[in-house]
């Protein structure tokens, strides 16, 4: 069966994210975010999604996933502190937001992406976040931005690596629902499971 | 797939015994287990005489017609109700009625026999909450909460559910042919009524409790808003008022409407009812509820209310 396996990194919406794959029918699991990445390869999902998390990316105790996820040639979508780990993790900078933003936020997508096909070129998006990305790890590059947050969605078209520092699951992110299908199904090439 | 794992693990002779509640979770897994492998099934149901109205009726009915499991019905009110006389506390009424639930569901296993497997109605929040978000294997070694299966004997369990949630528990529900207001019931805490009486929980408050809620559910049915309002209940609060009732005075209890919408039950706005609808509900509530002279409407939000008053 395929499926998208989910990284928790303690997020409040991680089982939303779950369920958002599910209404997908892409069938989808929650994991600890301590698995490793052979574990993963072993279950052959068809992509991975980092959750958010409470934490800070920059904290020596922050939880850092298995950095051999970005390399099973499976892609990837990070969601917040996903996303900031995706920089940090891959040679980008993460550091604290001048403004934090936390609420409703427009974004103005910047560049054309397989992740953002079918999106408005200004869309309402959900934010509740400290820390961002500041800098894209190399042979990413950002795609969307908001006011206070100038990468607010980065990409490695070439590998299938995203990361958005909106959240797409919830539904005040007007389009997120566009965002989750062309991950699920233009990126991981899913096929709809029987419902 | 998940019938043919179940027969798979229980064999073709293993038995397997379930504690319903009358939940959703609950029915919905004897009703799987019961396709699986029949009336090798036995459900215990203990009937705590705190749910709502007409609820252990249709218990006892889907699980002797609709599936007929071996079904045992535990009626015991007398019990949960002389053990809650003169408590008012919340977190105590809860523990008691947690603790009365074990041990009449003990009392009845332990007259089964010998039974094999212990099946719950686990869901995928439940395991993911508690860090287990690992295995799509549907039977798991125990984590039950309580150790009960572990006291009765048990070292396996059954958890048919526990890659679900619990919008897919109810469509999984309707696919087996369980009754659309069984499987389609708004949240319901396990206390039931008595943490919808404020104070002491008497049968007779109960039952006030019971037929205004009866009431409400219904207008709220007619006036076609059950999946609009997420949850919508009365509370019987603890305040008497002075009402006049055909020329004679009263000093009876006051009724709380509560109805509130959410996506998720972490906030919750109050629903803005519209008025015709509180006011047929208001009068039919003090008219057709012997000792209830007063409705009242809740309009407060989460936070920094919770949605129920216990």
């Amino acid at each position: 069966m395929e499926k998208i396996i989910i990284l928790d990194f303690g997020g409040q919406y991680t089982q939303l994210i779950a369920r958002r794959v599910r209404e997908n029918h892409v069938y989808s699991e929650v994991v600890p975010w301590s698995i490793s990445a052979s574990e993963i390869a072993a279950r052959q999902p068809i992509g991975i999604i980092l959750s958010g998390g409470p934490a800070s990316v920059c904290d020596p105790d922050a939880p850092h996933c298995n950095p051999g996820i970005y390399n099973l040639g499976v892609p990837v979508l990070g969601i917040c502190y996903g996303m900031q780990l995706t920089a940090q993790l891959l040679g980008g900078q993460v550091e604290k937001a001048k403004e934090r933003e936390y609420g409703r936020v427009t974004a103005r997508m910047k560049e054309t992406s397989s992740l953002l096909e079918g999106m408005s070129p200004s869309s309402s998006c959900w934010m509740s976040h400290t820390w961002q990305v500041s800098e894209c790890p190399p042979e990413f590059h950002p795609i969307a931005q908001t006011d206070n947050c100038p990468i607010a969605a980065m990409a490695n078209e070439g590998k299938h690596i995203y990361g958005v520092q909106f959240h797409p699951e919830v539904t005040h992110t007007e389009e997120g629902k566009t965002l989750l299908h062309n991950f699920l199904y233009d990126i991981c090439h899913g096929h709809p499971a029987n419902p | 797939m998940a019938i043919r794992q179940i027969r798979e693990e229980v064999g073709e002779s293993g038995t397997v015994l379930l504690a319903l509640s009358g939940g959703v979770d609950s029915s919905v897994a004897a009703a799987l287990i019961y396709r699986a492998i029949g009336n090798r099934l036995t459900c215990v149901f203990v009937d705590h005489g705190l749910l709502r109205k007409g609820e252990s009726d249709q218990v006892c009915h889907v699980f002797s017609q609709l599936f007929p499991v071996r079904f045992v019905r535990a009626d015991a009110a007398g019990k949960f109700f002389a053990d809650l006389k003169g408590v008012t506390d919340p977190e105590e009424k809860r523990h008691i009625i947690g603790r009365d639930f074990i041990e009449v569901f003990r009392e009845e296993a332990s007259k089964l026999g010998k039974l094999d497997y212990f099946a719950q109605g686990t869901i995928y929040p439940d395991v993911i909450e508690s860090g287990q978000g690992t295995s799509a294997a549907v039977i798991k070694s125990h984590h039950n909460v309580g150790g009960l299966p572990k006291e009765l004997g048990f070292t396996e369990l059954i958890e048919p559910l526990r890659m679900l949630f619990k919008d897919e528990v109810r469509v999984l529900g309707e696919a087996l042919g369980l009754p659309k207001e069984l499987v389609w019931r708004q949240p319901f805490p396990g206390p039931g009524l008595a943490i919808r009486v404020i104070g002491e929980v008497t049968p007779e408050k109960v039952q006030i409790v019971r037929d205004s809620d009866a009431i409400f559910r219904e207008e709220i049915a007619k006036a076609g808003l059950e999946r609009q309002v997420n949850q919508y209940f009365t509370v019987l609060t603890g305040v008497h008022s002075v009402g006049v009732m055909g020329d004679e005075r009263t000093y009876d209890y006051t009724v709380a409407l509560r109805a509130v919408t959410t996506d998720d039950f972490m906030t919750a706005d109050w629903a803005r009812l519209p008025y015709d609808l509180i006011a047929a509900v208001s009068s039919r509530i003090v008219n057709e509820v012997a000792h209830a002279s007063r409705v009242v409407l809740d309009v407060t939000s989460k936070p920094p209310s919770s949605i129920e008053w216990e």
